[in-house]
């Protein structure tokens, strides 16, 4: 029921009317995104260390959701596997550090690229289901990767339950940062935050396409689009790989930041809350995701005392089902409408 | 329905921006607090306040606050009163990072404590130079975090496995049984241990006929007890901690596991705070003990006083660990004359002194606390159960040379 509620606020709002209109948009939107990449740049300047923990936390989270939410923008495809993603991708770097000796660099390149080739192999096995299948299918891959991955078995690979330290070498460097660096949140950030603006403005222009419009017919009714001719399998995989590729590049840098990796992070909890986070922002529109997941982070640190923040997520969902369909963004939108009308 | 829709949301909206606010403002009281003469010791504790761990959590604490009271009452350390930054955790590593951080940078703690978990220990070790913070550990006890794990901002208080496990080695051959089974649970603790009694257990001429593992957190141990059952063992070595051990040792009783062994070893499986849960079916358990409450000695006497008269019941391992880990933070800053880490941390370095288990020394070389382990039986006691220390292993005969996986 959300899937179909999350789209329909977007149908309308996704397809341009003309092309001069669409054209100005997009200078707009791009003049925005720069912007908005300057204004995040300048944020270490202005906020103390311990905020800056927490952008740079939801920042990270911020990929995956930025993922999850392309998919139910454009498909009405709502995921429970993204962590899959993120997870591979956090322990990729973690072997490759560990085992390979690799550098940072290449190390990051290796877990995003391993992340990706996840999302691949799991999108041709689940992208043709809709609705409750894809949810169940992404949810139980991922989960087979979770047990997989705390085997005992592959202690020596991924440390199982006890978890992946990865100590970088002190004279190893990351785009010029040491790695006591990249656990500074104030210089870390640019690391984070340039790859998590570039993804909004790629996620934004591909929804503007002929291909995001595209992925909306197949999600309209994907019988007729087959009637017309159109490849339907590609365009949905290609569109999962994308997603998977934004959630993996979050992966890999979290594991950079925090050099240590647990199997929490391929768990159910996790998958959960960042659907939960997601959809509390809203399905709906591009930010949505984003502002659930700084809301989540935000919780995480001031609400998790004894452990309740499952109780405060819970209302949350609630609350955004009943009352605020669409979301956070999706409200305020439907709001911004009504002022302007 | 309409007309709540918007109100709801301007409310979700104005909150968000307090929330927003809230989150940016108050970032002032991280003031630097090392210059001033009796600036306070800013000490943050995360331990563990759910799951299976959250009484050893909450014990641990109690440990610190004896630790701060008496020392406070003495007009605090080289001059400087103590404070307890108290924080708590879900024992997720990411949410134990969380706290310290914000200990760190919001409440100006220099150093940390009472965290519980070695996937803690960890993540924490990886983050405590960028934090510019010490670490004191008195619970997890794997020997990678004085191994691959170890960083110079981290003192490991506790014994590792392997120490308690050499210690209750020369006992072995004297325990009734030749088949062994090992019921461990799925953390580098239980693979540490299993691996050390293995060997221990081969060089006393017995036989390792079951080794399994359980995640943390089990709750239905029936399938691993049918397993021991099908074993054919007549001795078991258990290593399952906190609520886990209680259910197996529970669900143990209930299969009639106490019948088939001559002998249960159980590693930090059965502790006092256990014991009224645990029942009478567990007299003649061993067990490695960390800390012997009846050692005679001024230091351990002043404690075990403190702690019954505040807290109504006699210390165990945990607070005393956790009080061993206070008094060896104020031993190196006492030597330091600061409250610098840095220079707290050079001076712990292969700094003796005297503690309520004895003399000890902080190893340089790992960061590794030296420190006699010992054997335990549960007996019948006056009060009801209690251990009987049977053997006790000083560290030159416990401990391994340090790790060359540690470079400080």
């Amino acid at each position: 029921m959300t899937v179909t509620t999350a789209g329909g606020v977007t149908a309308a709002e996704a397809v341009p009317e003309t092309r001069q209109r669409s054209r100005r948009g997009l200078v707009i939107g791009l003049g925005a995104a720069v912007v908005a990449l300057a204004a995040g740049l300048a944020l270490p300047y202005v906020a103390d260390t311990y905020t800056m923990g927490l952008a740079a936390d939801a920042a990270l989270l911020g990929l995956p959701a930025l993922g999850i939410g392309f998919l139910a923008r454009h498909l009405g495809l709502i995921s429970l596997g993204h962590t899959a993603f993120f997870g591979s991708a956090a322990y990729g770097f973690g072997i490759a550090v560990t085992q390979f000796g690799w550098g940072p660099m290449p190390s990051v390149m290796f877990g995003v690229l391993a992340g990706t080739a996840i999302a691949l192999l799991m999108g041709v096995l689940v992208v043709r289901a809709s609705g409750m299948g894809f949810l169940m299918l992404t949810l139980a891959l991922s989960q087979a990767l979770y047990q997989l991955c705390v085997q005992t078995s592959f202690r020596p690979l991924t440390g199982a339950y006890d978890g992946l330290v990865i100590g970088l070498g002190s004279d190893t460097s990351f785009l010029g940062l040491s790695p006591a660096d990249l656990q500074d949140p104030g210089l870390f950030w640019p690391v984070v935050w340039v790859p998590l603006a570039v993804g909004l403005v790629l996620v934004w222009l591909v929804g503007r396409s002929r291909f995001g419009t595209t992925l909306e017919g197949i999600r309209e009714n994907e019988e007729r689009m087959r009637f017309s001719g159109y490849n339907t399998f590609a365009p949905r995989l290609a569109a999962f790989v994308l997603s998977g590729f934004l959630a993996s590049l979050g992966g890999a840098l979290f594991a950079l930041n925090a050099a240590y990796v647990s199997p929490d992070v391929l768990g159910f909890a996790r998958a959960g809350d960042s659907l939960i986070a997601a959809m509390v922002g809203g399905l709906g529109t591009l930010v949505g995701p984003l502002v659930g997941t700084a809301l989540y982070v935000w919780g995480e640190a001031r609400l998790n005392s004894s452990a309740n923040l499952h109780l405060y997520t819970g209302i949350a969902l609630i609350v955004v089902l009943v009352f605020l369909p669409g979301g956070i963004t999706g409200t305020l939108q439907r709001l911004w409408k009504r002022v302007k009308r | 329905m309409k007309k709540t829709v918007p109100t709801a949301a301007i409310a979700l909206a104005i909150s968000v921006a307090l929330a927003a606010c809230g989150s940016s403002g108050g970032s002032s009281t991280a003031a630097d607090s090392s210059g001033a003469d009796a600036s306070p010791i800013k000490i943050a504790l995360i331990p563990p306040s759910t799951g299976a761990l959250a009484q050893y959590g909450a014990d641990g604490v109690k440990g610190w606050e004896i630790a701060a009271e008496e020392v406070n009452a003495a007009g605090g350390v080289a001059g400087h009163p103590v404070e307890l930054i108290k924080k708590t955790t879900d024992g997720q590593s990411s949410t134990t990072l969380q706290a310290a951080r914000e200990a760190v940078t919001r409440d100006g703690a220099r150093f940390i404590g009472g965290v519980m978990s070695s996937t803690e220990a960890a993540a924490l070790n990886a983050q405590l130079a960028a934090l510019g913070a010490l670490a004191f550990n008195a619970t997890a006890k794997t020997i990678d975090l004085v191994g691959k794990q170890c960083v110079a901002n981290s003192f490991h208080i506790v014994q590792t496995d392997l120490m308690d496990i050499n210690a209750l080695a020369a006992t072995l051959t004297t325990m009734p049984g030749t088949r062994w089974a090992i019921q461990a649970v799925d953390y580098s603790t239980g693979h540490t241990a299993a691996e050390a009694f293995t060997k221990a257990a081969e060089a006393a001429g017995k036989e390792i006929v079951l080794q399994q593992f359980a995640p943390l957190n089990t709750t239905d141990f029936g399938s691993y007890i049918t397993k021991l059952q099908d074993s054919g063992a007549d001795a078991l070595f258990a290593v399952e901690y906190g609520a886990d051990g209680v259910a197996f040792v529970k669900q143990a009783a209930q299969f009639g596991l106490s019948t088939q062994f001559k002998t249960v070893l159980g590693f930090n499986m059965v502790s006092e705070p256990l014991f009224s849960v645990l029942g009478d079916g567990i007299t003649g358990y061993y067990n490695n003990v960390g800390y012997d409450v009846s050692a005679d000695n001024e230091l351990n006497k002043k404690f075990v006083a403190a702690y019954t008269a505040k807290y109504g019941e006699a210390p165990y391992y945990v607070p005393a660990d956790n009080y061993l880990a206070a008094m060896t933070l104020f031993a190196g800053i006492e030597k330091a004359g600061s409250i610098d880490p840095e220079d707290v941390r050079d001076a712990l370095n292969d700094l003796t002194f005297d503690s309520l288990v004895g003399e000890v020394t902080m190893r340089g070389a790992d960061h590794q606390l030296l420190r006699p382990s010992y054997l335990g039986q549960v007996v019948q006691a006056d009060g009801g159960l209690a251990f009987k220390i049977l053997d006790s292993a000083p560290a030159s005969e416990t401990t391994p040379t340090p790790s060359p996986d540690c470079k400080l």
